[in-house]
């Protein structure tokens, strides 16, 4: 009862941190986000997507084809509670809850005590790294759950022989693939290393399993082979031939682990690393104690993930990236985990030191969080869109027209924003009239041209600063949304011609 | 000599980057802690240390290939 009690009070600290305003911050949907939320929307009232696709398995949306899991996964939310942020948020924040519960009971399958499988939870809960994409809807961390759930049932089954838990694994497994990227390279591989460790005779009961996950593979290599589009997104990424080992070996940085991973922050700013800071010594006491555990099945698992981890983050462009490792996760908590067994055995004065430095790290990354992070970001996650749209969906019929920027910025005028799909949230449209004629209400989606746009009559034009002349009269604003730096977002102006012929 | 052998100017540079952000008024005592000279004498540390996970890899690599070579004997 009283161990109970103490899981329950992790699950609930790891519930409150993911769910705590979780609706209202980030104050505005991430691109992904909207997208998700549309195409959720448009596949239940219609079974089509934005482009009119009868229910897909790959999502054309942004031009990402993005995988079909989360949004579907949102299909019954929606249904029976409406669509809203929160609702939009709330599949990944929940399995990003239950992820939590798994690492206690897989860790305590792995051999390792209640006491340790308990402070790994709650380091685990109060880690940034899964916090930060918990709280934005990134698949990364539905794939996560869905990993470690199945590696959970597999241990079950590797002792009690149960077929329905190699059957949940091997469903889990294969759902994970449908759900993040990294997962389809990185579940075949663990799947093939489970196997070598067990090389379980063919009976019925390993043979179904096998089937299931066949199936899922089958059905996502027969979408890439009749499909090449939805590759189209992996083209993009591929870091090239020559330069894979180059990028994997990347990731093997301590500076990233430890001190700048650019979670929160851009890269000439401090940050967060994958781990806390103060992780750092008793990582290095897990490695000690990797070396000398006698549990040789960890010990494999564990330098599996260490080598397996960031494969399939090799193979995409760009810095290392804290999302694209979300799946060496594991790795990084097996390690703690063994760490902390070893913490747990001295003077309470470590422990007590380690929580005091744990807590000033937690109370920095929600700093950098819950204050910081929209300075950076706010123009990458378009915000000032979702409070355009709300003006805009109440007072469009005041206008002839109404011409809304696609082109914005904080410091110079370079992100290319999608308002179209948060009219068509905000505003409530429904996706079934949207298909049809693709058109919300009088609103046009691009840049105002201002020696033309001004002409018109009755036209309220939104856009950014560099959208209108620098010797523009700033008493023609009707109305400004500001970034939360100060910088201004969004202008309002109502043309008229008597106004705009003074600056001509 | 100082202890804190760090270009001043850099420590200027990110918290000057910072405030442009707007930044640093929000977090005065994280500012404090980070963006300071001691904050970059830990960055150097870790350029310095980078290599060590690369070191680690480098030993399991070894490891598993002496290990593989003594199970085909």
């Amino acid at each position: 009862m009283r161990r109970l009690l103490v899981v329950v009070s992790i699950i609930l600290l790891a519930g409150f941190i993911r769910f705590w305003q979780l609706g209202d911050f980030p104050p505005s949907l991430s691109i992904d986000e909207i997208s998700f939320a549309f195409n959720a929307n448009s596949i239940f009232q219609t079974s089509h997507d934005e482009h009119g696709v009868y229910l897909p398995l790959s999502f054309k949306s942004l031009g990402d084809y993005k995988l079909p899991h989360d949004i579907y996964l949102r299909v019954p939310i929606f249904a029976l509670f409406g669509v809203s942020e929160f609702n939009t948020r709330l599949p990944v924040a929940a399995f990003s809850v239950l992820t939590v519960f798994v690492v206690i009971v897989l860790l305590q399958k792995l051999k390792f005590s209640f006491k340790v499988s308990i402070f790994t939870g709650f380091w685990f809960s109060l880690l940034g790294w899964h916090i930060f994409y918990s709280r934005s809807s990134f698949e990364a961390i539905t794939a996560l759950f869905y990993i470690l759930l199945g590696l959970y049932w597999f241990l079950i089954w590797k002792k009690n022989n149960s077929p329905l838990t190699i059957l949940g694994a091997s469903l889990v497994w294969g759902l994970s693939i449908w759900t993040y990227n990294t997962q389809r390279i990185f579940v075949p591989l663990l799947v093939l290393f489970l196997y070598l460790q067990i090389k379980p005779k063919i009976k019925p009961i390993v043979v179904m399993p096998i089937l299931v996950f066949i199936a899922f593979c089958t059905a996502l290599i027969a979408l890439v082979v009749f499909d090449r589009s939805s590759t189209g997104r992996a083209v993009d990424l591929f870091v090239g031939w020559d330069k894979i080992l180059e990028q994997y070996l990347n990731y093997f940085s301590l500076k990233f682990w430890f001190w700048k991973a650019g979670i929160i922050t851009p890269k000439d700013f401090q940050g967060l690393g994958l781990l806390n800071l103060v992780d750092l010594p008793i990582f290095i006491l897990g490695i000690i104690g990797l070396f000398k555990s006698k549990n040789i099945f960890l010990k494999k698992l564990t330098l599996f993930w260490f080598l397996a981890g960031p494969i399939a983050a090799g193979f995409t462009k760009g810095d290392p990236s804290p999302i694209r490792v979300i799946v060496w996760m594991p790795f990084f908590i097996f390690i703690m985990s063994m760490g902390f067994e070893t913490l747990l055995k001295q003077r309470k004065i470590w422990l007590i030191g380690y929580l005091v430095g744990l807590a000033f790290c937690f109370s920095y990354f929600m700093d950098l969080y819950s204050r910081n992070f929209m300075k950076f970001y706010a123009d990458q996650w378009h915000f000032g869109y979702k409070q355009a749209a709300i003006y805009v969906c109440q007072n469009h019929d005041k206008f002839d027209q109404i011409i809304v920027t696609d082109k914005y910025g904080i410091v110079v005028n370079k992100i290319k924003t999608v308002p179209y799909l948060y009219f068509l949230i905000y505003c409530n449209i429904d996706p079934e009239k949207y298909l049809q004629n693709r058109e919300i209400y009088n609103i046009s989606f691009r840049q105002p041209q201002w020696f033309y746009d001004s002409q018109l009559s009755n036209t309220l034009l939104i856009g950014s600063q560099w959208d209108f002349p620098e010797n523009f009269p700033k008493n023609w604003i009707d109305k400004q949304i500001d970034f939360p730096t100060g910088e201004p977002a969004l202008l309002f102006i109502e043309t008229s011609p008597k106004k705009t012929s003074v600056i001509k | 000599m100082s202890l804190f052998f760090f270009d001043s100017v850099a420590v200027d540079r990110i918290v000057q980057l910072r405030r442009l952000a707007g930044v640093t008024s929000e977090s005065p005592l994280y500012t404090r802690l980070f963006y300071n000279k001691a904050g970059l004498l830990i960055e150097k540390a870790f350029d310095l240390l980078d290599f060590l996970p690369l070191v680690f890899l480098f030993i399991i690599l070894i490891y598993l290939f002496f290990r593989l070579i003594k199970q085909h004997r």
